[in-house]
């Protein structure tokens, strides 16, 4: 199971570590992520937050945007349209991603599979940061927790107790999704 | 948790005092005598992704830096060209900024110098050519030649050095011959090649500029990828005069101290216990930066949980979180091969699919030609 992190958590981490490469899986849209990053980050911390997205300028500019980033936080976006070759020249140029800024791979279960099986230097140095992106519980309100859950239990035709008989158990499929409903059940210690 | 970081520099570790000189493993002195003493020579170092080649490389050139007749050049090629689309000519291109960067300083540089510098610069930079406009040329029929290339009759042993290529080595030799009348000899070093996992792919980046470098007598020292020891790497292996292999190190800290003692050089020993750091090690198959990596994991969950000590559940995670990562894109096939390396049916990297779990240290080499599945990812596909 991989690691689930709240926006409040993946801060802390960027504050105390400055520099490094993590992946976030990403169940949802990307936007709601950014917005939340880059609120928790104004109120821990006052770094800023770059997103950079290959554009039809290819990996070239994808690497410029690096060499010129001044902001100690980058999110790299749209990663499910990258190929599996642009993750090999990433890989090899790794040492271009350099730029002592907290490097954050934002990818869906289906592309992260990709991109650490095609880039094997740059799995190396994420190492075990490879992370859940998970709502923070303690920050929604009753109501807001209660309509995810409902959007979950209908999208699965699973209830919250078969749930979590199937988390104790064992037996829960690691998707994203079953993990923030634990997240948002408040049994994230039920996670992995 | 600084001193964790799985993606810091190695020069930076260096400089902090956060590298542990194990002699039995440190192959740097060796480099540094091999291209002190062989003077022209070139060797490899080659050793899967992880193992600590640059800190190496860094060492020799720190090594080499102690001797006021040697000038060691370090280029990290990977961060100053797109090795993807490298040309032949990029090393050298690359060695040549560098060289120069230690001859401008110089009150009198003489024309000569200069100007294979500037040449040194086209060649890296590009430049635009100008030629003549033929524009409506009225004996155009006169230019209508065919040309037809006619192969010759014996194949070279090796390709021919390409004419670009050899214009670059000489512009370089000006600027090593320059720094050899000032006393120091030239030894470079580069790293980053590794990065080009494929043996093919290694060797068409840097085949040419090796040897165009061999007639001007400069040591090489260069990274190479852990397939140069497989199929047929061993044919390239035979072009080094060295060729120094960076194996895992050993794991059990029962066997040998030095993993263990890395961690406590970075202060582990501040938040975890020895046994803690004991299975961080095992856990970590002897991959360097694994082990880095999962005393950061350890760290940030305990951080995460305002503890001031990791706890065994910590440490477990970190170990799970690594092998996650291993797991991550494998397909129910290489899952299947990875259960049968397992269960003792062995492992050869004879194929292609063998050789990526390998270079993707999904598979570890230990001694005497034994191989194991990463222990991380072992303790979830059990």
């Amino acid at each position: 199971m991989i690691k689930p992190v709240s926006a409040f958590e993946l801060v802390r981490l960027i504050d105390v570590e400055s520099t490094a490469f993590c992946i976030l899986v990403l169940p949802d849209g990307v936007q709601r992520v950014v917005e939340d990053l880059r609120q928790e980050l104004s109120i821990q911390t006052d770094a800023s937050l770059l997103i950079i997205e290959k554009d039809e300028d290819g990996l070239d500019a994808v690497f410029e945007k690096f060499r010129t980033a001044a902001e100690p936080v980058i999110f790299i976006s749209g990663l499910d349209r990258w190929s599996d070759h642009d993750f090999a020249a990433l890989d090899i140029n790794r040492s271009r991603l350099e730029t002592r800024a907290f490097v954050i791979f934002g990818a869906n279960l289906e592309t992260l599979a990709r991109l650490v099986d095609r880039a094997p230097n740059l799995r190396s140095v994420i190492g075990g940061n490879i992370f859940l992106w998970t709502p923070d519980a303690a920050m929604m309100a009753p109501a807001e927790i209660e309509d995810r859950l409902r959007q979950l239990r209908e999208h699965y035709g699973k209830t919250d107790a078969e749930i979590l008989v199937e988390a104790s158990e064992g037996t829960m499929s690691p998707e994203p999704q079953f993990v923030e409903w634990l997240i948002l059940l408040g049994r994230g210690d039920l996670v992995g | 948790m600084k001193r964790f970081n799985p993606s810091a520099a190695p020069i930076n570790a260096i400089a902090d005092g956060l590298i542990h000189e194990f002699p039995e493993r440190s192959i740097y002195k060796r480099l540094a005598l091999g291209a002190d003493l062989s003077q022209g020579s070139q060797q490899l170092v080659v050793g899967g992704i992880g193992s600590g080649k640059t800190t190496e490389l860094l060492l020799a050139q720190r090594e080499l830096a102690k001797r006021a007749e040697i000038l060691p050049v370090y280029v990290d090629v990977s961060s100053v060209t797109d090795l993807d689309a490298v040309n032949s000519g990029a090393l050298l291109a690359s060695l040549g900024l560098s060289l120069w960067t230690h001859v401008e300083g110089n009150s009198n540089v003489p024309r000569d110098v200069q100007a294979a510098y500037s040449q040194i610069r086209k060649a890296a930079y590009g430049y635009t050519d100008v030629s003549p406009d033929l524009g409506d040329f009225d004996d155009r029929e006169d230019w209508n030649l065919r040309t037809t290339q006619v192969p010759g009759k014996l194949n070279p042993p090796s390709s021919n050095l390409k004419r670009d290529v050899t214009d670059l080595a000489k512009s370089v030799g000006v600027l090593t011959a320059f720094l050899k009348d000032q006393g120091k000899d030239v030894v470079s070093i580069f790293d980053g090649l590794d990065r080009l996992n494929k043996v093919d792919q290694f060797w068409t980046v840097v085949e040419q500029d090796l040897r165009a470098l061999r007639p001007l007598q400069i040591s090489v020292v260069a990274a190479g990828p852990l397939a140069i020891l497989y199929g047929q790497g061993r044919v390239i292996q035979d072009y080094f005069e060295y060729v120094h292999y960076l194996a895992p190190a050993m794991a059990s800290p029962a066997k040998s101290p030095f993993l263990l003692d890395v961690l406590k050089l970075r202060g582990a020993g501040d938040l975890m216990s020895e046994q803690q750091m004991w299975n961080l090690c095992l856990a970590s198959g002897g991959v360097l930066r694994d082990l880095i990596s999962l005393a950061r994991s350890t760290a940030e969950s305990a951080y995460l949980n305002d503890a001031d000590e990791a706890t065994d559940l910590h440490v477990q995670k970190a170990i799970q979180q690594l092998g996650n990562s291993y797991l991550l894109g494998l397909g129910t096939n290489q899952i299947e091969g990875l259960r049968r390396v397992i269960n003792g049916d062995g492992f050869a990297p004879s194929d292609p699919a063998s050789l990526e779990l390998l270079i993707s240290r999904r598979v570890l080499e230990q001694a005497g030609s034994r191989y194991e599945v990463h222990p991380a990812l072992r303790l979830l596909l059990k």
